[in-house]
């Protein structure tokens, strides 16, 4: 009976807050996709960018500096960069705000003026996703692209003497996208489920925090409803990149007849 | 890369003059060859001395400071000190000396992260090496167990039994451990797969060698050097889950240090005292991005089918 229910997506009434389990996540991740969903944007982006234009510059100083400086952002764990950059513009120069999704005289102001609000306290939590996801995929596409151009066919481009840059664009960049569809297929489930430390520390109220309060205050059946969420996320991240990959690589096909 | 000698490669064509190469030296083991060849590469290098460097302050920490972490005296006078002399990291809310919890704390953080990794590396390599060896409805049985847990978030699988279980360290360690082994269970697997193929395995099975005994002596050691590079992904990967959830106020709890629950107490002083949360991140990032160095330089190494590539 109560597994059917929670099949059902019933999970009953959270202990904490004495309303249902599901309710209080549904209103909760309007928060986290659009801090994820412009994070993963503007990380996705910056990262495919950096990474091409290390590419074509190999070896030189630019790429030098990319390769490093992404290594290095890539290893900073997430919460502590969120920490220091809130002591950087939000402590000492007093530039963005601390937490929150606004303000607190955001009631008071007009419509233009709550957007603006709203945006100024996006900042610095999509900053920090998005620069931990720019500096892995800049990385990815290094290796993926530096492994392309060592095919024929990129040889061939070259020898036709095709500058390096459109090389890289038409030729080389068409067959990399794989691996950066699998990690992003792999990456739904943060979509929604976790952005879980930078939520907690800008007091974002997103289903990333709201896992941890359930499961710092044992709030069962919040914790089983965002799990068995996250859960179904890992699922449909596999499949989706699975079926991408058929969209991004026609040799791929899921009809095993006109594969064969 | 510039100090690596040439190699050789003697190819065997009828009627050319067979060029004769230096003598071959009898001590060139892939080991020997392996270890030359990281050696060459002098970021990973430095990075592993860091990482043993760490390793050492870690074992000495009691040493190198012998006052007690957790005593707390003339809380007023000695709080939110900034970094000087005497406290090169500044003192705490409670004026305890951050340079000493930070070293401590290396060692909470260092061996909570490799314990795991052993945890799973066992458990993975265990799992892998039956499956792989054993074949048939017993490989598929366990594979597809395999990915019903892995359907599971990792994160947040450690998340909730961590908070759940209000884990002291050595279950914390367990609970990270057991959450981490399915995909050195894979390699392993896979590597098994191709191995249990060779002749070498066929002639200690005509030897009349027990299965296990092939899978402990000739399968594992064979496959051991694809798991090393995963490996050393995994230790960083547990040192910044071990961080987070101590972070999150659910992994190792005050007043046993560890940089993450530091970094946690330097959040919420941030007006005040900047360095609490500073220096536990500063060591934190140093450690994890030498793991990273290491590993990518082992696979370089170790993995014949990456490219050789010279950047970091």
């Amino acid at each position: 009976m109560w597994l059917r229910n929670v099949a059902h997506g019933d999970f009953g009434e959270s202990f904490e807050y004495h309303r249902p389990a599901s309710s209080l996540i549904l209103e909760r991740v309007p928060y986290t996709l659009q801090l994820t969903v412009l994070a993963l944007f503007l990380g996705a982006i910056t990262g495919v960018a950096l990474g091409i234009l290390s590419v074509v510059r190999q070896y030189s100083l630019v790429d030098q500096v990319l390769t490093f400086a992404s290594l290095i952002v890539y290893s900073i764990p997430e919460f502590w960069l969120a920490v220091m950059l809130i002591l950087l513009f939000a402590v000492s120069l007093n530039f963005f705000p601390l937490s929150q999704t606004r303000s607190l005289d955001y009631l008071l102001l007009s419509t233009p003026a709550k957007i603006a609000d709203r945006l100024w306290h996006l900042v610095l939590p999509v900053c920090v996703l998005a620069l931990g996801s720019a500096a892995g995929t800049a990385r990815y596409m290094r290796n993926e692209l530096l492994g392309v151009l060592n095919e024929e066919y990129v040889v061939a481009a070259r020898a036709r003497g095709l500058p390096e840059t459109r090389v890289v664009l038409r030729h080389a960049l068409r067959n990399a996208p794989m691996p950066i569809v699998t990690i992003y297929g792999l990456e739904l489930p943060f979509l929604v489920g976790g952005a879980v430390v930078v939520e907690k520390i800008f007091a974002w109220p997103g289903m990333g925090a709201l896992a941890v309060e359930a499961v710092t205050a044992r709030d069962y059946p919040v914790i089983l409803a965002t799990s068995k969420i996250a859960a179904l996320l890992v699922v449909a991240g596999n499949l989706l990149a699975d079926v991408m990959y058929a969209v991004v690589d026609p040799r791929v096909s899921f009809d095993a007849e006109r594969a064969g | 890369m510039p100090n690596e000698p040439v190699e050789r490669v003697l190819v065997d064509i009828p009627g050319m003059p067979v060029e004769i190469g230096p003598p071959v030296q009898a001590f060139r083991t892939p080991w020997r060859i392996a270890v030359r060849r990281f050696a060459a590469n002098r970021l990973a290098v430095v990075a592993l001395m860091v990482i043993l460097l760490l390793s050492l302050i870690a074992l000495l920490a009691p040493v190198l400071v012998p006052a007690d972490l957790t005593a707390i005296e003339h809380v007023m006078q000695k709080r939110y000190l900034p970094p000087s002399w005497s406290h090169p990291f500044g003192t705490d809310e409670f004026g305890r000396d951050l340079y000493s919890r930070a070293l401590y704390g290396a060692g909470i953080s260092l061996s909570v992260g490799v314990l795991a990794m052993l945890v799973a590396l066992s458990v993975g390599t265990i799992y892998g090496a039956i499956a792989g060896y054993v074949g048939g409805f017993v490989d598929n049985a366990l594979m597809r167990a395999l990915d019903a847990f892995t359907a599971f978030p990792k994160l947040f699988l450690i998340l909730l039994l961590a908070g759940v279980f209000k884990a002291h360290i050595g279950i914390l360690i367990l609970i990270m451990g057991l959450t981490s082994w399915t995909d050195t269970a894979r390699l392993v697997r896979g590597e098994i797969l191709s191995l249990k193929q060779r002749e070498f395995v066929e002639a200690a099975r005509a030897i009349g060698l027990p299965d296990y005994l092939i899978i402990l002596r000739h399968l594992i050691p064979n496959a051991i050097s694809a798991v090393l590079v995963s490996a050393t992904l995994m230790v960083v990967g547990l040192i910044g889950v071990e961080a987070m959830l101590s972070f999150l106020g659910i992994g190792v709890h005050p007043p046993i240090p560890s940089w993450g629950n530091m970094i946690e107490a330097g959040q919420d002083a941030l007006f005040i005292a900047w360095w609490i949360a500073f220096f536990p991140g500063i060591l934190l990032a140093i450690t994890v991005l030498s793991f990273n160095l290491v590993s990518d330089g082992l696979r370089d190494v170790l993995d014949p089918k990456a490219l050789t590539r010279r950047y970091v």
